[in-house]
Protein backbone atom coordinates (compact mmCIF):
# COMPACT_ATOMS: atom_id res chain seq x y z
CA UNK A 1 0.00 0.00 0.00
CA UNK A 2 1.42 3.49 -0.98
CA UNK A 3 1.81 6.17 2.20
CA UNK A 4 -0.84 8.15 1.04
CA UNK A 5 -3.87 4.62 1.00
CA UNK A 6 -2.73 4.15 4.61
CA UNK A 7 -3.61 7.76 5.62
CA UNK A 8 -6.61 7.26 3.79
CA UNK A 9 -7.75 4.42 5.74
CA UNK A 10 -6.58 5.69 9.13
CA UNK A 11 -8.44 8.72 8.72
CA UNK A 12 -11.31 6.57 7.77
CA UNK A 13 -10.66 3.98 10.89
CA UNK A 14 -10.34 7.06 13.04
CA UNK A 15 -13.63 8.63 11.95
CA UNK A 16 -15.09 5.03 12.39
CA UNK A 17 -13.91 5.37 15.93
CA UNK A 18 -15.42 9.04 16.26
CA UNK A 19 -18.57 7.46 15.14
CA UNK A 20 -18.71 4.84 17.13
CA UNK A 21 -17.65 6.97 20.19
CA UNK A 22 -20.62 8.73 19.87
CA UNK A 23 -23.18 5.76 19.29
CA UNK A 24 -21.44 4.23 22.31
CA UNK A 25 -21.86 7.46 24.08
CA UNK A 26 -25.53 8.07 23.18
CA UNK A 27 -26.27 4.55 23.83
CA UNK A 28 -25.01 5.12 27.56
CA UNK A 29 -27.03 7.94 28.03
CA UNK A 30 -30.32 6.05 26.93
CA UNK A 31 -29.17 3.54 28.77
CA UNK A 32 -29.05 6.04 31.50
CA UNK A 33 -32.37 7.66 31.09
CA UNK A 34 -34.36 3.83 30.69
CA UNK A 35 -32.73 3.34 34.30
CA UNK A 36 -33.51 6.43 35.64
CA UNK A 37 -37.23 5.68 34.53
CA UNK A 38 -37.28 2.15 35.89
CA UNK A 39 -36.17 3.17 39.03
CA UNK A 40 -38.48 6.41 39.29
CA UNK A 41 -41.10 3.64 38.32
CA UNK A 42 -40.12 1.12 40.72
CA UNK A 43 -39.91 4.18 43.45
CA UNK A 44 -43.30 5.07 42.70
CA UNK A 45 -44.58 1.04 43.03
CA UNK A 46 -42.35 0.34 46.28
CA UNK A 47 -43.57 4.12 47.68
CA UNK A 48 -46.99 2.25 47.55
CA UNK A 49 -48.66 1.75 50.88
CA UNK A 50 -50.59 -0.96 49.01
CA UNK A 51 -49.46 -4.10 47.59
CA UNK A 52 -48.68 -4.66 44.03
CA UNK A 53 -47.95 -7.91 41.98
CA UNK A 54 -48.00 -9.78 38.90
CA UNK A 55 -48.21 -13.07 38.11
CA UNK A 56 -48.63 -15.69 35.26
CA UNK A 57 -51.89 -16.79 34.90
CA UNK A 58 -50.94 -20.47 33.14
CA UNK A 59 -47.48 -21.13 35.16
CA UNK A 60 -49.12 -19.24 38.51
CA UNK A 61 -45.15 -17.89 39.15
CA UNK A 62 -44.65 -14.26 40.58
CA UNK A 63 -43.45 -11.74 37.64
CA UNK A 64 -42.85 -9.09 39.93
CA UNK A 65 -43.76 -7.68 43.57
CA UNK A 66 -43.03 -4.29 45.13
CA UNK A 67 -41.40 -3.43 47.88
CA UNK A 68 -44.65 -3.88 50.75
CA UNK A 69 -45.14 -7.38 49.44
CA UNK A 70 -41.26 -8.10 49.58
CA UNK A 71 -41.42 -6.44 52.85
CA UNK A 72 -44.05 -8.95 53.86
CA UNK A 73 -43.39 -12.12 51.67
CA UNK A 74 -39.37 -11.56 51.15
CA UNK A 75 -37.76 -12.20 47.62
CA UNK A 76 -40.93 -14.39 46.13
CA UNK A 77 -40.10 -13.29 42.08
CA UNK A 78 -40.27 -16.42 40.30
CA UNK A 79 -41.99 -18.55 43.17
CA UNK A 80 -45.53 -19.68 42.13
CA UNK A 81 -48.20 -17.48 43.62
CA UNK A 82 -50.62 -19.91 45.81
CA UNK A 83 -47.95 -20.95 47.52
CA UNK A 84 -46.41 -17.77 49.04
CA UNK A 85 -49.19 -15.72 49.12
CA UNK A 86 -51.70 -18.34 50.20
CA UNK A 87 -49.73 -21.26 51.82
CA UNK A 88 -51.68 -23.61 49.36
CA UNK A 89 -50.50 -26.14 47.05
CA UNK A 90 -53.05 -25.64 44.41
CA UNK A 91 -54.18 -22.63 42.68
CA UNK A 92 -56.81 -20.81 45.02
CA UNK A 93 -60.30 -21.96 45.05
CA UNK A 94 -61.23 -18.11 44.65
CA UNK A 95 -58.59 -16.84 41.88
CA UNK A 96 -60.25 -14.39 40.13
CA UNK A 97 -58.56 -15.26 36.97
CA UNK A 98 -61.45 -16.45 34.85
CA UNK A 99 -63.09 -13.33 35.32
CA UNK A 100 -60.24 -10.76 33.94
CA UNK A 101 -59.11 -13.09 31.67
CA UNK A 102 -60.94 -14.26 28.32
CA UNK A 103 -63.85 -11.91 27.36
CA UNK A 104 -62.73 -9.57 30.24
CA UNK A 105 -59.69 -8.87 29.27
CA UNK A 106 -58.60 -5.55 30.22
CA UNK A 107 -61.32 -4.80 32.38
CA UNK A 108 -60.54 -4.14 35.96
CA UNK A 109 -62.51 -6.53 38.43
CA UNK A 110 -62.61 -5.26 42.05
CA UNK A 111 -63.82 -7.43 44.93
CA UNK A 112 -63.09 -7.94 48.71
CA UNK A 113 -61.34 -10.20 51.13
CA UNK A 114 -60.57 -10.81 54.68
CA UNK A 115 -57.02 -12.01 55.02
CA UNK A 116 -56.93 -15.29 57.44
CA UNK A 117 -54.15 -14.12 59.24
CA UNK A 118 -54.29 -10.77 59.74
CA UNK A 119 -57.85 -10.15 59.75
CA UNK A 120 -57.60 -7.03 57.82
CA UNK A 121 -60.09 -6.53 54.75
CA UNK A 122 -58.25 -5.71 51.36
CA UNK A 123 -60.06 -4.39 48.11
CA UNK A 124 -58.30 -5.93 45.21
CA UNK A 125 -58.34 -4.57 41.73
CA UNK A 126 -57.36 -7.46 39.45
CA UNK A 127 -56.72 -6.79 35.58
CA UNK A 128 -54.85 -8.50 32.86
CA UNK A 129 -52.36 -6.48 31.31
CA UNK A 130 -49.93 -6.58 28.59
CA UNK A 131 -46.52 -7.78 29.34
CA UNK A 132 -43.20 -7.88 27.60
CA UNK A 133 -43.40 -11.49 26.94
CA UNK A 134 -46.07 -10.65 24.47
CA UNK A 135 -49.16 -12.65 26.38
CA UNK A 136 -51.29 -11.11 28.70
CA UNK A 137 -50.55 -11.63 32.76
CA UNK A 138 -52.71 -10.79 36.19
CA UNK A 139 -51.62 -7.68 38.21
CA UNK A 140 -53.32 -7.28 41.41
CA UNK A 141 -53.31 -4.48 43.64
CA UNK A 142 -54.81 -4.63 47.17
CA UNK A 143 -55.27 -2.25 48.71
CA UNK A 144 -56.14 -2.18 53.03
CA UNK A 145 -60.07 -0.71 53.13
CA UNK A 146 -59.89 -2.41 57.56
CA UNK A 147 -60.94 0.69 58.44
CA UNK A 148 -63.51 1.66 55.70
CA UNK A 149 -65.02 -2.07 56.13
CA UNK A 150 -65.58 -1.24 60.14
CA UNK A 151 -67.61 1.69 58.97
CA UNK A 152 -69.62 -0.29 56.39
CA UNK A 153 -69.92 -2.95 58.98
CA UNK A 154 -71.16 -0.18 61.57
CA UNK A 155 -73.44 1.92 59.30
CA UNK A 156 -75.66 -1.55 58.43
CA UNK A 157 -75.79 -2.19 61.98
CA UNK A 158 -77.13 1.62 62.41
CA UNK A 159 -79.33 1.29 59.72
CA UNK A 160 -80.89 -1.89 60.62
CA UNK A 161 -81.73 -0.24 64.27
CA UNK A 162 -83.15 2.73 62.37
CA UNK A 163 -85.18 -0.17 60.25
CA UNK A 164 -86.17 -1.76 63.70
CA UNK A 165 -87.00 1.26 65.26
CA UNK A 166 -89.34 2.80 63.12
CA UNK A 167 -91.25 -0.26 62.11
CA UNK A 168 -92.35 -1.26 66.21
CA UNK A 169 -95.41 -3.80 66.99
CA UNK A 170 -96.74 -2.63 70.18
CA UNK A 171 -99.67 -4.84 72.12
CA UNK A 172 -101.49 -2.03 73.59
CA UNK A 173 -104.01 -4.65 75.63
CA UNK A 174 -104.31 -8.52 75.87
CA UNK A 175 -105.10 -9.40 72.40
CA UNK A 176 -104.50 -6.78 70.94
CA UNK A 177 -101.27 -5.52 68.90
CA UNK A 178 -100.66 -1.94 66.76
CA UNK A 179 -98.03 -1.58 64.42
CA UNK A 180 -98.09 1.96 63.33
CA UNK A 181 -96.58 2.01 59.68
CA UNK A 182 -94.62 5.31 59.29
CA UNK A 183 -92.75 6.17 56.06
CA UNK A 184 -93.01 4.53 53.27
CA UNK A 185 -92.29 0.82 52.51
CA UNK A 186 -90.04 -0.72 50.38
CA UNK A 187 -89.59 -4.57 50.21
CA UNK A 188 -87.03 -4.72 52.43
CA UNK A 189 -88.80 -2.69 55.18
CA UNK A 190 -91.89 -4.67 54.52
CA UNK A 191 -89.77 -8.03 54.99
CA UNK A 192 -88.57 -6.61 58.42
CA UNK A 193 -92.02 -5.47 59.20
CA UNK A 194 -94.16 -8.82 58.30
CA UNK A 195 -91.43 -10.90 59.97
CA UNK A 196 -92.03 -8.44 63.44
CA UNK A 197 -95.63 -8.37 63.09
CA UNK A 198 -96.47 -11.86 62.65
CA UNK A 199 -93.74 -12.91 65.87
CA UNK A 200 -94.76 -11.09 68.17
CA UNK A 201 -99.16 -12.39 66.95
CA UNK A 202 -97.49 -15.88 67.54
CA UNK A 203 -95.55 -14.77 70.91
CA UNK A 204 -98.69 -13.17 72.40
CA UNK A 205 -101.68 -14.68 70.54
CA UNK A 206 -103.17 -11.41 69.46
CA UNK A 207 -106.53 -12.42 67.83
CA UNK A 208 -106.36 -8.89 66.75
CA UNK A 209 -104.38 -6.72 64.81
CA UNK A 210 -104.25 -3.32 63.85
CA UNK A 211 -102.34 -2.01 60.76
CA UNK A 212 -101.84 1.89 60.97
CA UNK A 213 -101.00 4.53 58.31
CA UNK A 214 -101.67 7.42 59.69
CA UNK A 215 -97.74 7.88 59.57
CA UNK A 216 -97.86 7.18 55.87
CA UNK A 217 -98.26 10.06 53.75
CA UNK A 218 -98.50 9.01 50.44
CA UNK A 219 -98.91 5.36 49.22
CA UNK A 220 -97.87 3.85 45.68
CA UNK A 221 -98.81 0.67 44.43
CA UNK A 222 -96.07 -0.94 45.59
CA UNK A 223 -96.66 0.31 49.05
CA UNK A 224 -99.99 -1.00 49.11
CA UNK A 225 -99.13 -4.31 47.55
CA UNK A 226 -96.64 -4.92 50.58
CA UNK A 227 -99.74 -3.71 52.68
CA UNK A 228 -102.01 -6.17 51.71
CA UNK A 229 -99.35 -9.21 52.05
CA UNK A 230 -98.47 -8.23 55.46
CA UNK A 231 -102.46 -8.24 56.17
CA UNK A 232 -102.54 -11.23 54.24
CA UNK A 233 -99.96 -13.03 56.05
CA UNK A 234 -101.40 -12.12 59.40
CA UNK A 235 -104.72 -13.24 58.58
CA UNK A 236 -103.21 -17.10 57.70
CA UNK A 237 -102.28 -17.07 61.36
CA UNK A 238 -105.76 -16.70 62.21
CA UNK A 239 -105.54 -13.07 63.48
CA UNK A 240 -107.94 -10.33 62.33
CA UNK A 241 -106.77 -7.39 60.69
CA UNK A 242 -108.07 -4.07 60.28
CA UNK A 243 -105.88 -1.22 58.48
CA UNK A 244 -106.56 1.85 60.29
CA UNK A 245 -106.00 5.52 59.63
CA UNK A 246 -106.89 5.48 56.25
CA UNK A 247 -106.21 9.50 55.12
CA UNK A 248 -108.80 11.13 52.66
CA UNK A 249 -106.19 11.10 50.02
CA UNK A 250 -104.65 7.73 50.40
CA UNK A 251 -108.80 6.84 49.99
CA UNK A 252 -108.16 8.72 46.54
CA UNK A 253 -105.05 7.45 45.52
CA UNK A 254 -106.44 3.75 46.57
CA UNK A 255 -109.36 3.50 44.47
CA UNK A 256 -107.49 5.76 41.65
CA UNK A 257 -104.66 2.90 41.53
CA UNK A 258 -107.63 0.24 41.32
CA UNK A 259 -106.21 -1.27 44.64
CA UNK A 260 -108.86 -3.95 45.66
CA UNK A 261 -109.19 -3.55 49.36
CA UNK A 262 -112.67 -5.50 49.78
CA UNK A 263 -111.51 -8.23 51.35
CA UNK A 264 -109.97 -6.02 54.48
CA UNK A 265 -111.59 -4.45 57.22
CA UNK A 266 -110.36 -0.50 57.02
CA UNK A 267 -111.01 2.33 59.21
CA UNK A 268 -110.09 6.33 59.39
CA UNK A 269 -108.90 6.56 62.50
CA UNK A 270 -106.87 4.13 65.24
CA UNK A 271 -109.19 5.49 67.55
CA UNK A 272 -111.80 3.58 65.12
CA UNK A 273 -109.71 0.25 64.69
CA UNK A 274 -109.33 -0.01 68.12
CA UNK A 275 -113.31 0.17 69.19
CA UNK A 276 -113.34 -2.46 66.33
CA UNK A 277 -111.08 -4.61 68.59
CA UNK A 278 -112.61 -3.81 71.76
CA UNK A 279 -116.37 -5.12 70.09
CA UNK A 280 -114.82 -8.26 68.98
CA UNK A 281 -113.44 -9.18 72.51
CA UNK A 282 -116.32 -8.10 73.55
CA UNK A 283 -115.48 -5.77 76.04
CA UNK A 284 -116.04 -2.44 76.24
CA UNK A 285 -114.18 1.30 78.05
CA UNK A 286 -116.28 2.66 80.80
CA UNK A 287 -115.44 5.86 82.51
CA UNK A 288 -115.66 5.63 86.08
CA UNK A 289 -115.82 9.18 87.08
CA UNK A 290 -118.77 9.93 89.12
CA UNK A 291 -122.14 11.51 87.30
CA UNK A 292 -119.98 10.03 83.67
CA UNK A 293 -122.40 9.53 81.10
CA UNK A 294 -121.69 5.83 80.02
CA UNK A 295 -124.32 5.92 77.01
CA UNK A 296 -121.37 5.81 74.08
CA UNK B 1 -93.55 -42.33 56.22
CA UNK B 2 -93.04 -41.12 59.59
CA UNK B 3 -96.71 -41.93 60.55
CA UNK B 4 -95.68 -42.43 63.93
CA UNK B 5 -95.30 -38.81 64.57
CA UNK B 6 -99.02 -38.01 63.52
CA UNK B 7 -101.33 -38.24 66.11
CA UNK B 8 -105.48 -38.47 65.69
CA UNK B 9 -107.06 -38.19 68.49
CA UNK B 10 -110.83 -37.10 69.79
CA UNK B 11 -111.33 -34.67 72.66
CA UNK B 12 -114.47 -33.84 73.57
CA UNK B 13 -116.20 -33.67 70.34
CA UNK B 14 -113.32 -32.57 68.02
CA UNK B 15 -110.75 -34.53 66.29
CA UNK B 16 -107.27 -33.36 67.08
CA UNK B 17 -104.68 -33.61 64.44
CA UNK B 18 -101.01 -33.26 64.98
CA UNK B 19 -99.29 -32.68 61.67
CA UNK B 20 -95.49 -33.81 61.68
CA UNK B 21 -92.88 -31.09 61.05
CA UNK B 22 -91.53 -31.83 57.25
CA UNK B 23 -94.05 -34.80 56.46
CA UNK B 24 -93.64 -36.27 52.88
CA UNK B 25 -95.93 -36.89 50.07
CA UNK B 26 -97.03 -40.24 51.47
CA UNK B 27 -97.67 -39.09 55.18
CA UNK B 28 -99.85 -36.25 53.68
CA UNK B 29 -102.06 -38.67 51.98
CA UNK B 30 -102.00 -41.03 54.55
CA UNK B 31 -103.17 -37.98 57.27
CA UNK B 32 -106.49 -37.48 54.85
CA UNK B 33 -106.94 -40.93 54.76
CA UNK B 34 -107.07 -41.16 58.64
CA UNK B 35 -109.15 -37.80 59.05
CA UNK B 36 -111.71 -39.30 57.00
CA UNK B 37 -111.82 -42.73 58.37
CA UNK B 38 -111.96 -41.11 61.77
CA UNK B 39 -115.07 -38.53 60.84
CA UNK B 40 -116.61 -41.83 59.65
CA UNK B 41 -116.08 -43.88 63.07
CA UNK B 42 -116.46 -40.89 65.44
CA UNK B 43 -118.82 -38.40 63.89
CA UNK B 44 -116.72 -35.13 65.57
CA UNK B 45 -118.14 -31.95 64.38
CA UNK B 46 -114.73 -30.80 63.08
CA UNK B 47 -111.10 -31.53 63.05
CA UNK B 48 -108.47 -29.05 64.15
CA UNK B 49 -104.98 -29.63 62.40
CA UNK B 50 -102.41 -28.48 64.61
CA UNK B 51 -99.75 -27.40 61.93
CA UNK B 52 -97.36 -25.44 65.15
CA UNK B 53 -94.20 -27.74 64.41
CA UNK B 54 -94.58 -27.91 60.50
CA UNK B 55 -91.93 -25.54 58.99
CA UNK B 56 -92.76 -26.11 54.89
CA UNK B 57 -95.87 -25.78 53.65
CA UNK B 58 -96.07 -26.07 49.52
CA UNK B 59 -98.69 -26.17 46.78
CA UNK B 60 -99.02 -30.08 47.09
CA UNK B 61 -99.36 -29.54 51.30
CA UNK B 62 -101.70 -26.97 50.53
CA UNK B 63 -104.10 -28.54 48.24
CA UNK B 64 -104.26 -31.71 50.24
CA UNK B 65 -105.19 -29.59 53.37
CA UNK B 66 -107.93 -27.50 51.23
CA UNK B 67 -109.53 -31.13 49.82
CA UNK B 68 -109.28 -32.70 53.03
CA UNK B 69 -111.61 -29.75 54.63
CA UNK B 70 -114.10 -30.40 51.65
CA UNK B 71 -114.24 -33.79 52.03
CA UNK B 72 -114.73 -33.37 55.75
CA UNK B 73 -117.39 -30.57 55.13
CA UNK B 74 -118.90 -33.37 53.25
CA UNK B 75 -119.33 -35.53 56.11
CA UNK B 76 -120.70 -32.97 58.33
CA UNK B 77 -117.72 -31.23 60.06
CA UNK B 78 -115.85 -27.94 60.34
CA UNK B 79 -112.03 -27.38 59.79
CA UNK B 80 -109.45 -25.22 61.37
CA UNK B 81 -106.07 -24.75 60.82
CA UNK B 82 -104.02 -23.58 64.14
CA UNK B 83 -100.80 -22.92 65.33
CA UNK B 84 -99.65 -21.86 61.95
CA UNK B 85 -96.06 -20.56 61.88
CA UNK B 86 -94.83 -17.25 61.11
CA UNK B 87 -92.32 -17.74 58.12
CA UNK B 88 -94.51 -20.14 56.86
CA UNK B 89 -97.46 -17.58 56.78
CA UNK B 90 -95.43 -15.47 55.56
CA UNK B 91 -93.97 -17.74 52.67
CA UNK B 92 -97.31 -18.69 51.63
CA UNK B 93 -98.73 -15.58 51.11
CA UNK B 94 -95.55 -14.68 48.61
CA UNK B 95 -95.97 -18.32 46.81
CA UNK B 96 -99.44 -17.02 46.71
CA UNK B 97 -101.53 -20.06 48.06
CA UNK B 98 -104.66 -19.56 49.86
CA UNK B 99 -106.38 -21.72 52.09
CA UNK B 100 -110.04 -21.03 50.61
CA UNK B 101 -111.85 -20.11 53.39
CA UNK B 102 -110.15 -22.66 55.51
CA UNK B 103 -110.36 -21.22 59.06
CA UNK B 104 -107.47 -20.68 60.87
CA UNK B 105 -106.47 -20.36 64.50
CA UNK B 106 -103.61 -19.16 66.54
CA UNK B 107 -103.43 -22.08 68.74
CA UNK B 108 -105.48 -25.40 70.11
CA UNK B 109 -107.25 -23.69 72.69
CA UNK B 110 -108.44 -20.95 70.65
CA UNK B 111 -109.23 -23.62 67.24
CA UNK B 112 -111.44 -25.63 70.35
CA UNK B 113 -113.34 -22.49 71.19
CA UNK B 114 -114.35 -21.72 67.70
CA UNK B 115 -115.46 -25.26 66.92
CA UNK B 116 -117.27 -25.36 70.15
CA UNK B 117 -119.18 -22.18 68.85
CA UNK B 118 -120.85 -24.09 66.20
CA UNK B 119 -124.19 -25.90 67.22
CA UNK B 120 -124.45 -29.26 66.39
CA UNK C 1 -68.84 -18.03 34.34
CA UNK C 2 -67.56 -21.85 34.26
CA UNK C 3 -68.26 -23.87 37.15
CA UNK C 4 -68.88 -27.28 37.72
CA UNK C 5 -71.65 -28.62 39.57
CA UNK C 6 -70.33 -31.43 41.79
CA UNK C 7 -73.43 -30.76 44.12
CA UNK C 8 -75.90 -33.04 43.14
CA UNK C 9 -79.62 -34.50 43.87
CA UNK C 10 -81.32 -36.72 41.54
CA UNK C 11 -85.20 -36.22 41.27
CA UNK C 12 -86.93 -39.72 40.63
CA UNK C 13 -89.75 -40.42 43.21
CA UNK C 14 -91.45 -38.38 45.82
CA UNK C 15 -89.40 -39.31 48.59
CA UNK C 16 -86.26 -37.48 46.96
CA UNK C 17 -88.11 -34.08 47.30
CA UNK C 18 -88.02 -34.72 50.98
CA UNK C 19 -84.27 -35.21 50.17
CA UNK C 20 -84.21 -32.13 48.08
CA UNK C 21 -85.83 -29.65 51.03
CA UNK C 22 -83.59 -31.64 53.88
CA UNK C 23 -80.46 -30.62 51.17
CA UNK C 24 -81.53 -27.08 50.71
CA UNK C 25 -82.46 -26.60 54.40
CA UNK C 26 -78.92 -27.17 55.47
CA UNK C 27 -76.93 -25.45 52.69
CA UNK C 28 -79.39 -22.20 53.41
CA UNK C 29 -78.57 -22.93 56.78
CA UNK C 30 -74.70 -22.80 56.29
CA UNK C 31 -74.61 -20.00 54.41
CA UNK C 32 -76.70 -18.35 56.88
CA UNK C 33 -79.96 -17.49 55.59
CA UNK C 34 -82.29 -16.66 58.56
CA UNK C 35 -85.38 -18.52 59.44
CA UNK C 36 -87.94 -16.78 57.05
CA UNK C 37 -85.72 -16.86 54.00
CA UNK C 38 -84.89 -20.44 54.78
CA UNK C 39 -88.62 -21.42 54.17
CA UNK C 40 -88.79 -19.34 51.36
CA UNK C 41 -86.00 -20.85 49.44
CA UNK C 42 -86.87 -24.45 51.11
CA UNK C 43 -90.34 -24.16 49.78
CA UNK C 44 -89.21 -22.75 46.45
CA UNK C 45 -86.83 -26.28 46.27
CA UNK C 46 -89.73 -28.33 47.01
CA UNK C 47 -91.97 -26.46 44.46
CA UNK C 48 -89.46 -26.46 41.56
CA UNK C 49 -88.85 -30.23 42.48
CA UNK C 50 -92.43 -31.62 42.38
CA UNK C 51 -92.63 -30.29 38.85
CA UNK C 52 -89.75 -32.08 37.77
CA UNK C 53 -91.62 -35.06 39.29
CA UNK C 54 -94.76 -34.58 38.49
CA UNK C 55 -94.50 -33.34 34.64
CA UNK C 56 -90.54 -34.93 33.86
CA UNK C 57 -90.86 -38.17 35.76
CA UNK C 58 -86.75 -37.48 36.83
CA UNK C 59 -83.94 -34.81 36.77
CA UNK C 60 -81.77 -33.15 38.93
CA UNK C 61 -81.11 -30.22 41.17
CA UNK C 62 -77.75 -28.88 41.32
CA UNK C 63 -76.93 -26.51 44.35
CA UNK C 64 -74.22 -24.53 45.10
CA UNK C 65 -73.25 -21.57 46.89
CA UNK C 66 -72.31 -18.11 45.06
CA UNK C 67 -70.27 -14.88 45.54
CA UNK C 68 -70.68 -11.60 43.73
CA UNK C 69 -68.08 -9.12 45.33
CA UNK C 70 -68.37 -9.57 48.73
CA UNK C 71 -72.45 -11.03 48.61
CA UNK C 72 -72.72 -14.67 49.08
CA UNK C 73 -75.92 -16.55 48.28
CA UNK C 74 -77.68 -19.98 47.27
CA UNK C 75 -78.58 -21.07 43.73
CA UNK C 76 -80.21 -23.90 42.57
CA UNK C 77 -80.32 -25.54 39.01
CA UNK C 78 -83.41 -27.61 38.75
CA UNK C 79 -82.45 -29.88 35.20
CA UNK C 80 -84.93 -32.04 33.00
CA UNK C 81 -85.54 -34.10 30.09
CA UNK C 82 -88.98 -33.93 30.17
CA UNK C 83 -91.99 -32.11 27.50
CA UNK C 84 -90.69 -28.93 28.15
CA UNK C 85 -93.06 -25.55 28.79
CA UNK C 86 -95.47 -24.93 26.09
CA UNK C 87 -96.11 -21.35 26.48
CA UNK C 88 -93.15 -19.91 28.98
CA UNK C 89 -95.87 -16.44 28.83
CA UNK C 90 -98.47 -17.81 29.58
CA UNK C 91 -96.98 -20.00 32.74
CA UNK C 92 -95.91 -16.87 34.33
CA UNK C 93 -98.92 -15.00 34.75
CA UNK C 94 -100.51 -15.70 38.07
CA UNK C 95 -103.41 -18.06 38.72
CA UNK C 96 -101.78 -20.17 35.07
CA UNK C 97 -103.64 -23.78 36.39
CA UNK C 98 -102.38 -27.06 35.35
CA UNK C 99 -102.79 -30.34 36.50
CA UNK C 100 -105.00 -30.27 39.31
CA UNK C 101 -104.44 -26.54 40.92
CA UNK C 102 -101.71 -24.13 41.00
CA UNK C 103 -99.88 -25.21 37.86
CA UNK C 104 -96.19 -24.94 37.67
CA UNK C 105 -95.97 -22.27 40.62
CA UNK C 106 -93.52 -19.90 38.84
CA UNK C 107 -94.64 -16.54 39.51
CA UNK C 108 -95.01 -17.42 43.44
CA UNK C 109 -91.60 -19.17 43.20
CA UNK C 110 -90.13 -16.63 41.49
CA UNK C 111 -91.79 -14.03 44.31
CA UNK C 112 -89.26 -15.99 47.07
CA UNK C 113 -86.51 -15.98 45.36
CA UNK C 114 -84.34 -12.65 44.59
CA UNK C 115 -83.63 -13.81 40.36
CA UNK C 116 -84.87 -16.68 38.25
CA UNK C 117 -84.02 -17.76 34.97
CA UNK C 118 -85.72 -20.56 32.64
CA UNK C 119 -84.69 -22.01 29.23
CA UNK C 120 -86.89 -24.61 28.17
CA UNK C 121 -87.53 -26.56 24.64
CA UNK C 122 -90.67 -28.52 23.67
CA UNK C 123 -89.88 -32.40 24.08
CA UNK C 124 -86.21 -31.94 25.22
CA UNK C 125 -86.35 -30.65 28.25
CA UNK C 126 -86.30 -27.22 31.10
CA UNK C 127 -83.90 -25.63 32.74
CA UNK C 128 -84.49 -23.79 35.81
CA UNK C 129 -82.13 -21.81 37.51
CA UNK C 130 -82.85 -19.26 40.60
CA UNK C 131 -80.74 -17.58 43.64
CA UNK C 132 -80.96 -16.21 46.56
CA UNK C 133 -79.02 -13.42 47.98
CA UNK C 134 -77.24 -13.32 51.64
CA UNK C 135 -78.35 -9.43 52.85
Amino acid sequence: MTKQELTKELEANRKEIEGLKKELTAFKEEKQVFKNVNDQLSAIFDGFNEVVYVSDPDTYNVLYVNKPVEDIFGDVVGKICYEVFQGLDKPCSFCTNDKIFGENTGEAYVWEFQNPVSKHWYRCIDKAISWTSGKHVRLEIAIDVNDIKKYEQELEQQTKTIMELSTPVIQVWEGVVVAPLIGTLDSGRTQQFMERLLDVIVKTKSPMALVDITGVPTIDTQTAQHIIESITATRLLGTQVVLTGVSPSIAQILVHLGIDLSEIETKSSLAAGFQVALNSLGMKVVNTAKGANNER
Amino acid sequence: MNGEQLSVIKVRNVLMVTVPGDPDDDTISYLQQKILESMEYYEPKGVILDISTVQIIDSYFARTIVETAHMVRLMGGETVIAGMQGSVAITATQLGLTLGNLKTALDVDRALDMLEEIQV
Amino acid sequence: MEIVYKNKVEINSEMDIVEVRKIVREKATDIGFGVTDITRIVTAASELARNIYRFAGSGVMYYETVHNGDKRGIQLIFVDEGPGIENVDVAFEEGYTTAGGLGLGLPGTKRLMDEMELETETDRGTTVRVTKWLI
